[in-house]
This record gives C-alpha cells, sequence and structure tokens, in this order.
C-alpha cells in the first residue's frame, strides 16, 4: 500500500462505496469495487471492520453478537460451487449437499429483488478466500480492542441492511474475486433467503389463519410468492 | 321523533332476520358499532357456509381464489371446513379440517399442520385494547359482488401497523372487500369477492372433498403443535425485547423448521387485525447476516445472532410494517446471557 497517497482521492470514494455497502446501499458495481478491493486492502479491511462495528453499536447491539466465523458447512459448499465457473443453478442444486444448498427449491429460481443484506455476500465472498487462505485461519481479530473501536457512522433512517462482514478480514491471501463468484455468492444467498421467507410465510399463514377474522386473508396472501 | 331511530332499528332487525336463511342468523343485524361490525365480521367467518370466489390483488398480480366453508357437528363438537383453492398459475389448495390445516402445491409434498388446541377468540375488537391503536370510522354504503356492504374504515393510530379499508356484508357481516394501505396511503393488498353465496348446505361432493384425509405419507412434511412439545425444554431459549403494543400472543409452539434439521420456536402475534410471526433457531450457516424484504403486504426480516458460541436465526414475517418487523427482530436476544458485561 506504498502507493496510497497518490490514490487519495480514489481512496476517498471507496471509503463512501464502503460506507454505503456496510449500510446495505451500496450498487452492485459499487460492492464489486469495494470486494475487490477488500481483496488487497489491509487498511481498507480494517476501515471495513470499524465501520461494521460501530455500525452494531449504533443498532445497540452487544459486543458479545459480534462473531467472525464461518461454518464448515458453508465453506465447503463455496468451494464447491465458486471454483467452478460454468456452474448453474441446477447442477448447483443437484450435487452439493450442503445445508445450505438443500434450502433451495427450483420452483424459487426466478429473480426477483430481495435485499439480501450486503453482509450475506460479504459474508460469502471473503469465506472464500478464507476457504482457499487456509483452512485453519485465525478468524477473531484482536477481540480486546473491538469495543474501543469506534468510527462516526450514520445509519440512514429505514436504510435496513448489512450488519455484519466480519467473516475473514483476517485472511492473508490476496486473490481477487472474479464476477463470477460474486454473483454466485449473491445467488446462493438470495435464494437461501427467498426459501426462508417462502417457508415461513406459509407457516406464518397457517398461525394467522387459526385466529383471523378474515379467514380467507392469510392464505390468499401467499399468491404473493408464487407470482414474483 | 326521538323513540323512532331506536324503534326503527328494531323493525329493521326484524324486517332483515325475514331475509335471513334458518340456521345462520347471526348477531350482525343488530350490529351498530363498527365495533360490533367487526366482531360480526369474525363471528361470520368462522360460522356461517358460504361459497364464492374472490381475487387478491397485490402490486401488479391479481389472482383469483375460490373457497367454500362450513361448520359440522362431529361427536358433539362443531369444526369448521374450509377449502381455498388458487384458480391461476400453479394448483394449491388448502384445506382445514377443524384444527388441522393442509396445504399442498403440485409436485411437492403438501405441509400438514396440527393443532393441539385453540384458543377463543370473543371480544377482541369490542375490547377498550384495540380501539387504543385503531380508530374505526362508518363510511357510507356501497355495493360489493351484489350485495349490500357496510364500509367501515380501520386508522392506525402509531406507525406499527397499516391501515385496512373494509366491505363487510350487510347481512351477515362477513368480509366482501378489504383494502390495506401503508402510512403514506399506498395500497398494499386488495381482497375481494367477485361473487358470493350462502347455502344452506354444500354439496355432498364439496364435502367429501374437504373430509377424504389423505393418508400421510413417510414423506410429508408434518408439523404437529402440541402442548407436549411446548413443555420439553430445547436447550435455548430466548426472548423478545420488544413487541409494538396492543399485540399479544395468539399461540407459540416448536415446530421441526421447515429450511433446515433444526426445531424452531414458532411464535404468533396479532392486534386483531394485523398479525405477525417470530421463528427462531439454531443457525446452522454460522455466518452472521441480516436480510429484509417487503414481500407484497408481508414484511420478512431474517436475522442471524450469536450467543456465546451458538448461533440463532431470527425469522419475522408479518402484515406490519418493515421498520416495525426490523425492530422486533433485532430485539430479540439469548434468555440467559451472561451480564458480566454491563450495557450501559
Amino acid at each position: 500500500m506504498s502507493e496510497k497517497s497518490s490514490h487519495n482521492h480514489a481512496e476517498e470514494r471507496l471509503r463512501e462505496s464502503l460506507s454505503a455497502a456496510m449500510d446495505g446501499e451500496a450498487s452492485e458495481l459499487e460492492m464489486r469495487r469495494v470486494l475487490d478491493r477488500l481483496g488487497n486492502d489491509d487498511e481498507l479491511r480494517d476501515t471495513a471492520r470499524r465501520y461494521q462495528m460501530a455500525g452494531d453499536m449504533i443498532r445497540h447491539e452487544a459486543t458479545g453478537f459480534m462473531s467472525i466465523d464461518l461454518s464448515a458447512g458453508i465453506r465447503e459448499q463455496l468451494k464447491d460451487e465458486t471454483v467452478s465457473t460454468d456452474t448453474n443453478h441446477s447442477t448447483v442444486s443437484e450435487k452439493a449437499d450442503s445445508k445450505v444448498v438443500t434450502l433451495f427449491n427450483r420452483f424459487w429460481e426466478r429473480t426477483g429483488q430481495v435485499a439480501v443484506a450486503a453482509s450475506v455476500t460479504f459474508a460469502v465472498i471473503l469465506g472464500v478466500k478464507q476457504y482457499n487462505a487456509e483452512p485453519g485461519a485465525e478468524y477473531l481479530a484482536d477481540a480486546g480492542s473491538q469495543s474501543t473501536l469506534y468510527q462516526p457512522f450514520q445509519v440512514k433512517p429505514g436504510g435496513y441492511g448489512a450488519s455484519s462482514i466480519q467473516a475473514g478480514y483476517n485472511s492473508k491471501q490476496h486473490s481477487s474475486i472474479s464476477s463470477e463468484q460474486l454473483a454466485q455468492a449473491q445467488d446462493v444467498a438470495t435464494r437461501a433467503i427467498r426459501e426462508r421467507f417462502r417457508a415461513y410465510a406459509l407457516q406464518h399463514a397457517e398461525l394467522s389463519t387459526m385466529y383471523s377474522g378474515q379467514a380467507s386473508l392469510p392464505f390468499a396472501r401467499l399468491t404473493t410468492f408464487e407470482t414474483q | 321523533m326521538k323513540g323512532i331511530p331506536k324503534a326503527g332499528r328494531t323493525l329493521a332487525s326484524i324486517f332483515f332476520s325475514f331475509f335471513l336463511v334458518a340456521g345462520q342468523a347471526s348477531a350482525t343485524s343488530q350490529a351498530d358499532t363498527p365495533e360490533q361490525w367487526l366482531e360480526a365480521m369474525s363471528d361470520a367467518t368462522r360460522n356461517l357456509t358460504y361459497r364464492g370466489h374472490f381475487v387478491y390483488q397485490q402490486g401488479a398480480n391479481l389472482e383469483t381464489l375460490n373457497i367454500i366453508h362450513t361448520r359440522e357437528t362431529e361427536k358433539d363438537s362443531q369444526r369448521e371446513l374450509e377449502r381455498i383453492r388458487y384458480q391461476d398459475g400453479l394448483p394449491r389448495e388448502m384445506i382445514r379440517r377443524g384444527k388441522e390445516i393442509v396445504f399442498a402445491t403440485a409436485g411437492r409434498e403438501p405441509t400438514r399442520f396440527e393443532h393441539e388446541s385453540l384458543m377463543p377468540m370473543v371480544g377482541r375488537f369490542t375490547g377498550k385494547e384495540f380501539r387504543k391503536f385503531y380508530d374505526l370510522k362508518p363510511a357510507s354504503l356501497d355495493r360489493i359482488a351484489n350485495r349490500e356492504a357496510v364500509q367501515l374504515l380501520v386508522i392506525p393510530t402509531d406507525r406499527h401497523r397499516h391501515g385496512y379499508q373494509l366491505w363487510l356484508d350487510r347481512r351477515t357481516g362477513l368480509m366482501l372487500k378489504s383494502v390495506m394501505v401503508d402510512s403514506d396511503g399506498r395500497i398494499m393488498e386488495r381482497i375481494q369477492f367477485t361473487d358470493l353465496e350462502f347455502p344452506e348446505k354444500l354439496s355432498e361432493t364439496e364435502l367429501t372433498q374437504m373430509k377424504a384425509v389423505k393418508a400421510a405419507s413417510v414423506n410429508e412434511k408434518l408439523v404437529k403443535l402440541t402442548d407436549e412439545d411446548n413443555r420439553k425444554p430445547a436447550g435455548w431459549s430466548w426472548k423478545s425485547g420488544w413487541i409494538p403494543d396492543g399485540f399479544s400472543l395468539r399461540s407459540q409452539s416448536r415446530r421441526k423448521s421447515p429450511v433446515s434439521d433444526q426445531t424452531v420456536d414458532a411464535v404468533n402475534y396479532s392486534d386483531g387485525l394485523a398479525s405477525f410471526s417470530i421463528f427462531v433457531e439454531p443457525d446452522e450457516t454460522r455466518v452472521l447476516s441480516q436480510a429484509t424484504e417487503q414481500i407484497g403486504s408481508m414484511a420478512a426480516v431474517s436475522k442471524v445472532f450469536r450467543s456465546d458460541n451458538s448461533f440463532f436465526h431470527v425469522t419475522v414475517v408479518g402484515e406490519i410494517p418493515l421498520g416495525t418487523a426490523e425492530r422486533i427482530a433485532v430485539s430479540v436476544r439469548p434468555e440467559e446471557q451472561k451480564q458480566t458485561q454491563a450495557t450501559k
């Protein structure tokens, strides 16, 4: 990072993008830029962590809820998925047997807008790097200093979104992330979330209908899922 | 003149009762206040025999559904029979037999729900509590599905629920049309009957279809809600730090998670009109993440949090504003957190 003095302006912009990404408000382009840079910029990664922690604090989250961890499950799955570049959805759901993948349902493959927090994608992406780097790499940064790190951080009203980006920022390897990997990781995250929402919408309809005075409504609402 | 309105009303109710088919007389013809109309709506939904089609509109989508409903006496106890069929797209069907609900989608194993006990639900609109969170305003008469309808505006008094415009059948109280609006007045969903009849009895075919109990196959997803299950310790406990005022607990159960092999805690809250559910289960991905989505009229929030070395996934879904759902989700905390670090 010796040339960074000559890149002050670019750094500034990147930081803004990062902030937006943490707030779940970055455009896809911005996010890619941040993700690309996160891979090979220690300083930026550190900034990301501090932004994140500030965000958590603002949201009154206890430090006990912060963590850096990726299960073997998701890493396994990402190994399967992101290494090969030509995987399409159906082969993914057929070959991989990890928990995340079993959540998918082909019925749910249509695309649409889902506000998966940037953090999911971050976690997934950085998880890839983590896996590639070293399975036994240490995830937890100096836990003691976490609570003291604080930067002014603006939470936009109504800006629900990313609240974690701890995964793998300590990774030592700095390979860049391909756009396919990013797209795939986003897809994985989006579909897992969608399947979760769909499944729980049905449960919610069932719970509500038992006590609803408008019995036809809870189940009618489920049509939204099939037509999106 | 003073005595006339009351007498007139009594006369009117007598007059109306002539038109009511025997066996489905309800108190609705005497409903005067908006609260009573809402109670009548709830009663009618549960007790009457009806058959009809309705449309459900959300955003640019419009779907037609078919509903039949009746109540039958079986072994000294009454139970509701109901079937909702989706008329468009992928064939889907919901059948309710008393405490049991089966939801079937073409090409998938049906999901079956069984409730152990149902809470009584009387007087929830006439209570003082309801009026604290909604203003009720009667509006002009209208006509929906060729029936006379009483119009009712249900306006929320805080930001934690949506508003409704309801059209209730003047003779039975059944909801004929409902429009849900958000705080900016945007329409979030619309449901409206296109045709509706109140037969004395459903046809044999209809009854048989609803009563034909499909044998539960091995693969079928059975979600059984028993009190016994609820008593079993799960090894984790949680609490919600914040529930919007006016919402009260309607059901609490522990069931098999539809998205993992875990057991999930399912809790349902309602304020009479709106309801939301909180689901909490151990998380397997161990990625701290959060996602929110407004899916039609439903707000959905998913959030993973950590308690020591355990990860939990909280999912909140319901017909409440997204911000409210978000706030509920982030307030969920493990029950027995070590208080070594005082939060300030």
